[in-house]
């Protein structure tokens, strides 16, 4: 039933007065059909369904019941509201003809204003069930196409999990990360743990020989965390490895790194830097520093901050200039370098773990193998914590003098 | 995490960060700082004395626009005042060369009209 269209009535009755009746009374507002007897009744509610019908019972040959029941059987007009009309007062047979499917009953004579009455209250009936029909129709898609949609995501979510699982490992696979690192030397212990705080991290670190007495160690922490530092950090440690079997200077090394990251870095990542080259006979190593926070000397059970040059962190401003230092690491010392992962790991109230609680760890467990001091250290950061979920990546590298046999 | 501007003339603009300048705080301003930055030829001074914690992502941030700036022919200086802790974090980074540093206001004002 639209708005703009006048309800459309069927009237049904065999009796040519009350048809006459109900036309007059109901032209005005309705558009109006009838019938005198059920056959022609089906037939033209068959054709064109109207929105209402008003059936008289008592007909010769199909009585209401029977075109009611007709009408109810078929699926083109079983929703159309049927008011009986009959001069029949019993109980039963009101009883009966709502059992029918009827809406409602009308005993005769009629009285019009309730007749209009009737008959408005059943259009509007009707007409909120069509609506309520429509909208559920309309519910029922959406949610079949959200339900999809909601799929496609789920899968498109998987793919990428998947995809950032094998980044993980492909990241863990280019970390010197095998226990012992260096298993054919016992003039060195040397050990290393990185771990990222989401699937991939920007922290690195390395150590490899240049030659079979010079070790070139590393530790770096790029600007944030996640795929694009991930990437940024993979990009560095091929640059340092490269770099690093071309000087045995790590200030010329680090100006050589700044000047390559700085080239096609459009979104200023910037990587803080700490590296240095070992003399395993003399234990003299020259170091320089990239932004990066100093590592620990550990030396006779007592650890202190290694003191360390000022230099920018790398990738950001190029032509940069970097200095380095010396230190003689006697056997038995360990330098255990870091990220600020370790040391600004918080507690729900925001406390720090601090450069002071990694030195007194670190101290306390002075005579460990370096791979138990490092575990111990990343337990105690989880003990702190009180989580364990990482908000920035952790790195550790520790390196100690062992005594020739 | 708030930012807030003054334009002392159409040459020189003064900017104030409050609140912590990590990953959520960076995201917050990103758009705005930048847009604060980018006009050309502009003296500007970033007033950090109210930040109570600087990431990483806070600095590249600081660094990218710096930079964005100095191509344009301005310059970016930033104010720490008696921020004791964020000091110490940019000191560690050696980026004064392209951001200077001042804990004086009025050191910073004529380092940026320089």
């Amino acid at each position: 039933m639209t708005s703009t269209k006048r309800p459309s009535i069927l009237a049904v009755d065999d009796t040519p007065t009350n048809l006459t009746l109900l036309a007059n009374l109901l032209r005005d507002k309705y558009q109006v059909r009838v019938a005198n007897n059920g056959s022609k009744a089906l037939e033209l509610a068959f054709a064109l369904p109207p929105d209402l019908i008003l059936l008289d019972i008592m007909m010769p040959e199909m009585d209401g019941h029977e075109v009611m029941r007709r009408l109810k059987a078929d699926p083109l007009t079983a929703h159309v509201p049927v008011i009986f009309l009959t001069a029949k007062t019993s109980i039963e047979d009101e009883e009966f003809g709502l059992s029918l499917g009827a809406v409602d009953f009308i005993h005769k004579p009629i009285s019009p204003p309730i007749v209009m009455a009737r008959i408005n209250a059943q259009l509007q009936i009707k007409s909120w069930h069509d609506f309520l029909q429509n909208q559920n129709a309309w519910l029922q898609q959406e949610v079949e196409r959200r339900l999809a949609e909601v799929s496609q995501q789920r899968l498109a979510l998987d793919y990428v999990r998947k995809e950032l699982d094998i980044a993980r490992q492909l990241q863990t696979g280019m970390l010197p990360l095998s226990r012992p690192m260096f298993p054919g030397r016992d003039d060195i212990e040397i050990a290393g743990i990185m771990e990222p705080a989401s699937e991939v991290g920007g922290d690195l670190f390395d150590a490899f020989f240049v030659d079979t007495g010079k070790l070139f160690f590393c530790i770096g922490d790029v600007s944030g965390h996640g795929v694009p530092a991930a990437l940024f950090m993979a990009r560095t440690i091929g640059l340092i490895r490269i770099a690093a079997m071309g000087t045995d200077q790590p200030d010329r090394l680090l100006e050589r790194i700044n000047d390559q990251l700085c080239t096609g870095n459009e979104t200023s990542m910037f990587i803080t830097l700490f590296c240095g080259f070992l003399d395993v006979a003399s234990g003299r190593i020259i170091y320089s520093n990239g932004g990066h926070c100093a590592p620990l000397l550990l030396r006779q059970g007592e650890a202190s901050r290694l003191p360390i040059p000022k230099g920018t962190l790398v990738g950001v401003i190029p032509g940069g200039s970097y200095i380095a230092r010396e230190i003689v690491l006697d056997v038995g010392d360990v330098l255990v370098c870091f990220t600020d992962g370790v040391t600004e790991a918080q507690t729900e109230t925001g406390e720090e773990f601090s450069e002071t609680r990694l030195l007194q760890i670190v101290s306390a467990n002075a005579n460990l193998p370096l791979e138990t001091l490092l575990d111990t250290v990343r337990r105690e950061v989880t003990k702190f914590t009180g989580n364990h979920a990482l908000d920035d990546d952790c790195t550790l590298l520790a390196l100690r003098r062992l005594p020739n046999n | 995490m708030t930012i807030n501007f003054e334009d002392v003339n159409e040459n020189f603009r003064r900017i104030a960060i409050t609140g912590r300048i990590d990953i959520l705080g960076t995201d917050a301003i990103a758009t705005k700082f930048t847009a604060l930055s980018a006009t050309a030829n502009r003296r500007v001074v970033v007033d950090l004395s109210a930040v109570s914690f600087l990431a990483s992502i806070g600095i590249r941030a600081l660094i990218s626009n710096a930079k964005a700036l100095q191509q344009r022919g301005g310059r970016m200086v930033l104010l720490v005042g008696d921020n004791a802790a964020v000091a110490k974090t940019l000191e560690s980074t050696g980026i004064d060369t392209l951001l200077p540093m001042f804990t004086d206001a009025v050191e910073a004002d004529k380092a940026a009209l320089a």
